[in-house]
């Protein structure tokens, strides 16, 4: 079998605050067109990993390579290119509205005429299921899964080769979260995406994942949903089996 | 014509699209499918095996040019149809999304005549909420004095910040304008040979107006905005309700403690001003008039009244408490996102020391009246 191609190559990454060591030698790969979920308790270092590899957060050692480039030249040249982040809290801009949040990488990178954009940016909106009249709204007056939504079209304006979701359920109803889920599973069908998601949501692992991570111990363990439910380690067994055991 | 080859048969148009057709592409492909000239033919075959990359962007555009075909009734044709061009087309909203128009443009042609009426009453409003605000805090104040349960300990941190950390700034500038006071002073009257004089006119001017309004206004752009900001970021952080939601009244944790601690710093910030304003003074007329400090404290000693010292002093602690009213006042006005908390800050800067000139003004004439 040939060897999928490595989109994010992280090798003995340590990260730390002061002499507060968050991650220890970690090593971890994320292969083209996968979905990849990252799960750990809280302060096992899950957001601060996603900034060590988009570069927000300058790790004490290591060597992240990211689509085969180093981190330092992909920062510079391809980040806006080839990567859609949503952030935990969305992150919109606060000061424009909706569809020029969606407009404003199209314009200021891609260098769209607006015509296009005009056509473009409802077209956005519709993917990620919310209606056209959301265009002209303050992110101040969205609620928080429409912020996830306007910030998900965001990310997807240039459609990017890879998605960084943080916790992008989180805060959703169940039926809100399954769409969301179904939406990620479409877009990366289609687009050709390889997309990394924290989430704490299992039912979004088992149902869009093709391989979780864990973050245990400072280190992380990576495997498909099987594996990983059948390690030994005794937060994984917990997180995995108290949850089932919880929903019956 | 680059990614599109263009082939007519007839009455038939062969696209051929090939290569990239991803976003950074696009532009002219775009322009070129928009303004394609579809008069002369009756069908269309768009051909995309050939695409070698494609994105939601380039799908668009065929999508866009094909619908465009049907509407005007000519008959199209996709040959081997590339695999994701396919589920994006079905992703595709059947209909053409017309963008809505923004409501808040479309107002413009009375927008002038709206915004000079509706910032009028906007401006009636603030005056009115700022003095129910002035009633809420002076009760506040009574009430939690009453009920023993004072912050006491917010109040000596922000007498620190407000009071002891203001200290530097306050005193350099304070001597600075001394010195330029005495400066200026001395180069007109000596032309009447009565540069001696320049002692009294700072003494008098230093403690009746200069010393106080430096203070204030240094302590409104100082400790003003930093009340605005703070505050009215604790209510984007729903700090605010959360406060309000264990039972506290937010004006009794937050804003009495800022208001009394700059009622207590700001006279002796003022004091302190004062008699740096005199040393800055006594500097410059060490070496511009050669005059010794015994000298100057003795022409100090008959310029400068208790009056004039009083006069200056009783106006701090109003001045005081109407920039950390302002300042507490906008910070709780906050609402919506970041923008808000910078605007608001600004209007609390601006307001605070507008009202403290206004009302050092009222001052004025009522001393007058009052004959000192």
């Amino acid at each position: 079998m040939m060897a999928a191609q490595e989109i994010i190559h992280v090798r003995n990454l340590v990260t730390a605050f002061g002499s507060y060591i968050v991650h220890n030698h970690l090593n971890f790969f994320v292969y083209a067109g996968e979905i990849l979920g990252i799960v750990g308790g809280s302060g096992s270092g899950k957001t601060v990993l996603l900034d060590s590899i988009l570069g927000l957060h300058k790790p004490y050692q290591g060597d992240i390579k990211l689509f085969g480039y180093p981190q330092e030249f992909f920062i510079q040249k391809l980040m806006a290119i080839k990567l859609g982040v949503l952030f935990q809290h969305g992150a919109l801009f606060s000061s424009l509205n909706v569809f020029d949040n969606i407009a404003f990488p199209m314009r200021e990178i891609a260098h769209l005429k607006e015509e296009l954009i005009a056509e473009l940016v409802p077209l956005k909106l519709a993917l990620v299921g919310l209606p056209v009249e959301t265009c002209w709204k303050k992110p101040e007056e969205l609620s928080g899964g429409m912020v996830k939504r306007v910030a998900l079209a965001r990310a997807l304006a240039l459609d990017p080769k890879l998605l960084f979701l943080d916790e992008p359920t989180a805060g959703l109803d169940p039926i809100a979260a399954g769409a969301f889920d179904e939406l990620i599973l479409t877009l990366k069908r289609n687009l050709n995406l390889t997309v990394v998601m924290i989430t704490h949501d299992l039912e979004s692992l088992r149902a869009i994942c093709t391989r979780v991570a864990v973050l245990v111990d400072k280190n992380i363990i990576t495997g498909t949903l099987k594996e990983i439910e059948a390690h030994p380690h005794p937060w994984i067994q917990h997180y995995f089996k108290g949850r089932q055991a919880a929903m019956r | 014509m680059k990614n599109i080859s263009i082939q007519e048969k007839d009455h038939t148009l062969i696209l051929c699209a090939s290569g990239q057709w991803t976003i950074f592409s696009l532009n002219h492909l775009d322009h070129f499918l928009r303004h394609l000239s579809l008069k002369a033919y009756t069908t269309v075959v768009f051909e995309t095996e050939h695409l070698e990359d494609i994105d939601t962007a380039g799908a668009w555009i065929i999508y866009h040019f094909l619908q465009r075909c049907k509407d005007k009734g000519i008959s199209i044709s996709t040959p081997n149809l590339h695999k994701v061009l396919g589920e994006l087309f079905e992703k595709f909203p059947q209909e053409m999304i017309q963008l809505p128009k923004d409501e808040q443009k479309a107002k413009r042609l009375l927008y002038l005549l709206e915004i000079f009426g509706y910032r009028t009453s906007l401006g009636l409003r603030r005056a009115l909420e700022l003095l129910s605000f002035l009633g809420e805090v002076i009760i506040r104040f009574f009430v939690s004095s009453f009920k023993g349960s004072f912050p006491l300990k917010p109040l000596f941190v922000y007498m620190e910040y407000t009071g002891l950390r203001a200290l530097p700034i306050v005193g350099i500038m304070s001597f600075l304008i001394g010195i330029v006071l005495i400066y200026q002073a001395v180069f007109q009257l000596r032309r009447f040979g009565a540069e001696i004089f320049a002692v009294d006119m700072l003494a008098i001017s230093m403690s009746r107006e200069i010393a106080i309004l430096i203070t204030a206004i240094i302590v409104a752009g100082r400790s003003g905005s930093a009340f605005t900001a703070q505050i009215g970021t604790m209510k984007l952080n729903q700090e605010i309700d959360a406060l309000r939601v264990l039972g506290m009244n937010p004006v009794e944790i937050l804003v009495i403690p800022r208001v009394v601690a700059l009622i207590l710093t700001l006279p002796l910030l003022a004091f302190y001003a004062l008699v740096m304003g005199l040393l800055g003074g006594a500097l410059m007329c060490y070496f511009s008039l050669e005059m010794s400090i015994e000298q100057y404290m003795h022409q100090l000693s008959q310029a400068l009244t208790l009056s004039s010292f009083m006069v200056g002093m009783v106006k701090a602690p109003f001045f005081a408490f109407i920039i950390a009213l302002v300042g507490c006042f906008e910070g709780l006005k906050v609402s919506g996102g970041a923008a808000s908390v910078g605007q608001r800050t600004t209007r609390s800067v601006v307001e605070s020391i507008f009202l403290v000139i206004i009302f050092n003004a009222i001052f004025s004439v009522i001393f007058t009246y009052m004959g000192v």
